[in-house]
């Protein structure tokens, strides 16, 4: 058999534990092609110990490690949320395609932001595209794989709960 | 169509972007020098150049030619930026800056002068946006492509009401006929048969209209036959699909049987992509495709005659004019090197006629920075700012209705664009949002937030409730009449300027009492469809942002429509109007000012389809002004 | 090829019956769809954003091969023919043997790379028989590997070859001899279709039987290049073959067809050339703007990748076959299209980008027994 290297241990890992908090299987999350650039993105921005942290910590609870709501959010749409910034609807309406004005207090480019913080990233251009929000909701991300001329006069439908398609 | 009468497929010149230099085109002697490479630009420099005559486009955006990697590099962007407002595609140029809704703010004596474009220095800002790149504003344009009402070109005389057009409805349907056919126009004659809208016998749009969004069929189910009591008139409302500027599927019947052939993506190779709408509901900032028209399709058309020339890189900052007989005798444009270098040299290049097509803001602006003003003799340039005022109600529907799928927008309900009532308040046109709550709210990352974050969802549970929450958002907004008004305005001011030293716009503008009496009741109305439709209405105004208008102790927020106009508007009389019913300027005799900005009022149409229609029956005439200035004997009556 | 009109003098046909024409356009789907696997692998192993000359090259092939399997269905149905898109083996097991011109190929499933483009040129080369003689050719059965001694195989072993579309290219009936070409293939069809309408006429009747309505006209089909063209009578017929025969490799000797569409030898030569074709140039010397090709960029799907290899990843192993699934399912809906519902091709439309989304997520899961490699569709149907 082939020799598993501990990197490839550590990313089957993280793409095991994001299947549980996202809801996606390991296989969907591999087909995003995106598990080592948000694995590496994690680690890059709040450290291996914080990373291993999150994935050890009850992924249930509400004011669960903010950590682990950061990197649920990369994988639902690409962007990098410190976890300093949990619930900030601001940030996140700043953030959404098609949103217009109100900047929060949350600087661009890479600046330091006024509460010290970073400002959100996209990971890169596919992390947008990949984003597993837009499969959750029955669409596609505004822009990218697109579902073909006039399939939206039919009724939506949602791959994972078949009881709540309309008719 | 079995016979495939094929004409050349949109293949952008390699080069033509960069091969004129700004050099050589102040060497040369130019029929027409137009400004502006957008919509109204190209289709004036495609007809002139049609018509034999050697035209200069100067484009103040980057020089890149239109080819697909170019595009996808604008999508690649889009994709890949923090935020995503309807100018993050294009790239930041600090040399010929664009507005940007993330700048809105009002600009107080510390705000750094580098942190926005349009200067705005009322309480109320508007987030009104312009693109300043080869294609103009087309390239984010949503693509409605609404015709005005008859009763539009004469509200004054109708009603009491803001400003009669030169022109009628009458005078302008051929000429929307043909932008119908430039912007491939998808929609049936039947539905767009209302409110007086008429269209010659047997004529057919170029294209179906797009099939109506499950969401939109929602809607109507609970829409559709309800009436409305408004000044002692009674309506039914109806929903009914949008013309929009789209590919969809060709009507055979059209052109007398001839058929359509739809204009697909531009680049300098042959591509196939963009002849249908795949439905990836982000017309605006960018179609991925390139099935929404935009103006670089009208652009390659003329570029390809080889007498049409343009320079890009080239920012128009004065309109040199002759003191004695106030003909132009130039225009100055700063050619800078890149986009990240402040480095420019400057040119006068000089034509026969100027046509200025930057967009009813910037074609002011230069205006006021060329000091033309105080030649004006009715002083209005700037004035009479125009943008339609949009008011957001959003709900949640009862079941999942397919939100953010489809065009950003297929239908709506537009029986209440006109009608007695306009005699005290404006009218509105009601757009159903395919794409849901983002334009008010930020959905759908803020709902990601508020489920991971606030309620602690996670896996199965957290996908499934996105699912039944997204999908169920509807959003209406409402898009409400303007009326010209002296002191909605672009002004300069020599405190604003942008890195080639060029002043920026100063803008005023603010809400009339008219427009909010059509607001207030357009939140009503909102009201009372949610409740047929059994949807919870989640509106909420908000009195701190600089969208926030107070009318009769309510409070709402007023956004931006991006459907600038009126500030070289059209009329008869030289003392209230800027240009005549041919966009001629009353007070310099070779100088057109074409675009949306000649428009005397905007109605509750989006402004494209019209400023299109305008712009070829400009150029009819432009035309003749060249062949009569042209033409041996030049003894004039 | 050389394209035959109805007025030139009566040629050596081959085709003498209505029911050899039939199969012969059967083998024409088979054909058309055989090349759709290969391009759809290479075209979704390309990663976002990179290698966006390939991607549009690669695409605007895939959709025209969806245009080709069309025309020679309207062809079918107004021949009085029934399309069959579901026939077992109407999807080869790849690899796939295609013989064309002085080369035996495989064509196998593979990511994008230099031997999938030498392979798509192949598929794609124009060969125009010299004289009469040279448009067949005896089968090499030790080229293609199947003898090892080049003795054809026994009848039974070669009638199921020739069922399967194992080996494409075979002339109907007479599988120990091939085609030189593709287009000597719909070459022959024409000649077939002139022969027996010639026949029909002089008793009076026509070939072209088949009810109008089973025509699939422009409106249903989404364009990316290239019209439908409706097939009622001997010259549609003619067009809507040449159209296919030429779109592949370019018209008379040029790199156009006569929809002024650059055939596809020539769009795969671009990506080989390093330039596009512009109109005028001649084939072999694109003088178009450059492009680049990033062969780095790329998924790295196993090649001809089986249901038997992804056994250690479950997850993998049940999206593969769901995948399979799907495609027999658009087949299938592809097929009733062609049998009297045509609207159903624009709903075909919206199956084929959910088919790319669900090859995009095989093609970029990582395989846990063959390290370095990706699964991808296996199209096992």
């Amino acid at each position: 058999m082939t020799q598993e290297t501990s990197a490839d241990t550590e990313l089957r890992d993280f793409v095991r534990f994001s299947a549980a908090v996202t809801g996606f299987s390991e296989f969907d999350l591999w087909g995003t092609g995106q598990a080592e650039a948000y694995h590496r993105t994690a680690l890059e921005q709040v450290g291996p110990e914080a990373v291993r942290a999150a994935m050890a910590a009850d992924p249930s609870a509400v004011h669960a490690d903010p950590v682990v709501k950061s990197i649920i959010k990369l994988w639902y749409v690409g962007v990098w949320y410190r976890p300093e910034q949990a619930g900030r609807l601001d940030v996140a309406a700043w953030t959404a395609p098609g949103r217009s004005g109100a900047k929060p207090a949350v600087p661009e480019g890479g600046r330091d932001g006024e509460d010290g913080s970073s400002p959100p990233f996209v990971v890169s251009p596919d992390a947008y595209t990949e984003g597993l929000l837009w499969r959750a909701i029955g669409a596609h991300p505004s822009g990218a794989k697109a579902p073909g001329y006039g399939s939206w006069a039919t009724p939506p439908a949602f791959e994972d709960h078949h009881e709540e398609e309309v008719r | 169509m079995t016979s495939y009468d094929h004409t050349d497929p949109v293949i952008f010149p390699a080069g033509a972007a960069t091969e004129t230099s700004a050099a050589e085109a102040a060497q040369g002697e130019w029929d027409a020098v137009v400004v502006g490479g957008g919509m109204a630009g190209s289709i004036i420099a495609e007809q002139l150049g049609q018509a034999g005559h050697r035209v200069l486009i100067l484009e103040a955006g980057p020089g890149k030619d239109l080819d697909l990697a170019e595009y996808e590099s604008y999508l690649s962007r889009f994709y890949g930026a923090a935020v995503k407002d309807n100018q993050s595609p294009y790239p930041f140029n600090p040399n010929a800056r664009m507005p940007r809704s993330t700048d809105t703010m009002p600009v107080r004596p510390d705000t750094p002068r580098d942190a926005f474009y349009l200067v705005q220095e009322d309480e109320y800002c508007t987030d009104t946006t312009f693109t300043r790149v080869l294609g103009g504003t087309s390239m984010h344009w949503e693509g409605k492509a609404l015709r005005m009402l008859p009763e539009d070109f004469d509200l004054r005389t109708k009603y009491g009401q803001g400003l009669n057009w030169p022109l009628s409805y009458d005078d302008l349907e051929p000429y929307y006929r043909q932008a119908e056919a430039e912007l491939g126009v998808s929609a049936e004659v039947e539905e767009q048969s209302y409110l007086g809208m008429h269209f010659p016998e047997g004529y057919v749009f170029p294209m179906h209209r797009m099939p109506p969004s499950y969401l939109d069929q929602t809607v109507a189910r609970g829409v559709d036959g309800m009436r409305v009591s408004l000044a002692d008139d009674d309506y039914t409302l109806r929903v009914r699909t949008f013309p929009q500027a789209r590919n969809g599927v060709p009507n055979p019947a059209y052109d007398g049987g001839k058929g359509f052939v739809p204009v697909g993506a531009v680049s300098t190779s042959q591509v196939e992509e963009g002849e249908r709408c795949q439905g990836n509901t982000n017309c605006v900032p960018i179609c991925p495709v390139q099935a929404k028209y935009h103006a670089g399709k009208t652009l390659t058309k003329a570029l390809r005659k080889g007498n049409v020339k343009i320079v890009t890189q080239a920012v128009a900052s004065k309109v040199e004019i002759d003191e004695h007989d106030r003909r132009v005798t130039g225009i100055t444009v700063k050619h800078y090197d890149a986009l990240d270098s402040d480095r420019y040299e400057t040119y006068t290049v000089k034509g026969t006629v100027y046509v200025l097509c930057a967009h009813a803001i910037e074609n002011a602006r230069l205006m006021l920075a060329s000091d033309m003003q105080r030649m004006s003799r009715s002083e209005l340039i700037g004035c009479n700012l125009m943008d339609h005022a949009y008011l957001l109600s959003w709900g949640l529907l009862p079941k999942p209705a397919g939100t953010m799928r489809g065009t950003s927008c297929t239908s709506g309900i537009t029986d209440l664009r006109g009608g007695r009532f306009r005699g005290t308040q404006a009218g509105f046109g009601v757009d159903i949002h395919n794409d849901g709550w983002g334009w008010a709210t930020g959905s759908p990352y803020t709902d990601l937030v508020e489920l991971v974050d606030q309620r602690g969802l996670r896996g199965p549970e957290l996908r499934r409730t996105l699912g039944n929450q997204i999908s169920r958002q509807l959003l209406l907004a409402f898009m409400i009449d303007l009326l010209p008004e002296r002191s909605n305005k672009v002004t300069v001011n020599e405190r604003y300027k942008d890195a080639l030293g060029n002043l920026k716009p100063v803008v005023s503008f603010k809400i009339p009492p008219y427009t909010m009496r059509g607001a207030a009741f357009a939140r009503k109305l909102a009201s009372d469809i949610f409740e047929r439709l059994g949807a919870e209405d989640r509106t909420v105004y908000h009195r701190d942002r600089p969208s926030a208008v107070e009318h009769d102790g309510h409070w709402y927020n007023i956004v931006g429509g991006n459907h600038l106009a009126g500030t070289h508007i059209m009329g008869t009389d030289p003392a209230k109007s800027v240009v005549d019913h041919t966009q001629h300027s009353w007070d310099h005799d070779n100088l057109y000012l074409v675009g949306p900005g000649s428009l005397p009022s905007i109605g509750t149409s989006n402004i494209s389809l019209t400023m299109a229609a305008l712009a070829f029956r400009s150029a009819g005439h432009i035309s003749r002004y060249l062949r009569a200035a042209k033409a041996p004997i030049t003894v004039r009556g | 090829m050389s394209v035959s009109s109805a007025s030139e003098p009566a040629q050596d046909c081959r085709i003498q019956t209505i029911e050899e024409l039939h199969e012969y356009l059967y083998k024409g789907l088979q054909l058309e769809h055989a090349t759709l696997p290969p391009y759809l692998t290479a075209l979704y192993s390309l990663q976002p954003g990179k290698n966006s000359d390939a991607w549009h090259v690669i695409r605007v092939v895939a959709v025209e091969e969806m245009l080709h399997l069309t025309l020679v269905a309207n062809v079918l149905n107004a021949v009085g023919g029934t399309p069959d898109l579901t026939r077992a083996d109407f999807v080869p097991n790849y690899p796939t043997r295609l013989p064309c011109g002085p080369d035996y190929f495989d064509v196998h499933l593979r990511p994008f790379s230099p031997e999938a483009l030498d392979t798509f040129l192949k598929i794609e080369k124009p060969a125009q028989a010299a004289t009469e003689d040279d448009r067949f050719v005896p089968v090499d059965w030790a080229a293609l590997g199947v003898t090892s001694d080049g003795a054809a195989p026994p009848p039974e072993e070669l009638a199921a070859l020739e069922e399967s579309g194992t080996v494409l290219g075979l002339v109907p009936g007479e599988p120990t001899q091939r085609f030189l070409s593709i287009g000597e293939f719909y070459e022959e069809i024409i000649r077939g279709i002139n022969h027996l309408e010639d026949q029909a006429r002089k008793a009076g009747k026509t070939i072209f039987t088949g009810d109008p309505a089973r025509q699939v006209t422009p409106e249903y089909f989404y364009s990316g290049g290239g019209d439908v063209i409706e097939v009622t009578g001997r010259d549609s017929a003619v067009a809507a073959l040449t159209l296919v025969a030429e779109q592949g490799e370019g018209l008379y000797g040029g790199i156009y067809d006569s929809q002024d569409e650059l055939a596809h030898f020539y769009r795969f030569e671009q990506l080989e050339k390093g330039r596009y074709y512009q109109k005028g140039d001649d084939p072999g010397e694109p003088s178009g703007p450059e492009l680049s090709v990033d062969w780095s960029a790329v998924h790295p799907v196993k090649p001809d990748v089986k249901l038997a290899d992804l056994e250690q990843d479950p997850e993998v192993l049940a999206a593969a076959r769901e995948f399979n699934q799907f495609y027999a399912t658009f087949l299938t809906s592809i097929n009733l299209a062609y049998n009297g519902q045509p609207d159903l091709l624009l709903k075909a439309v919206w199956e084929m980008f959910r088919m790319r989304d669900r090859m995009n997520l095989l093609i970029r899961n990582p395989l846990t027994g063959h390290p370095g490699s990706n699964a991808g569709p296996t199209f096992e149907i």
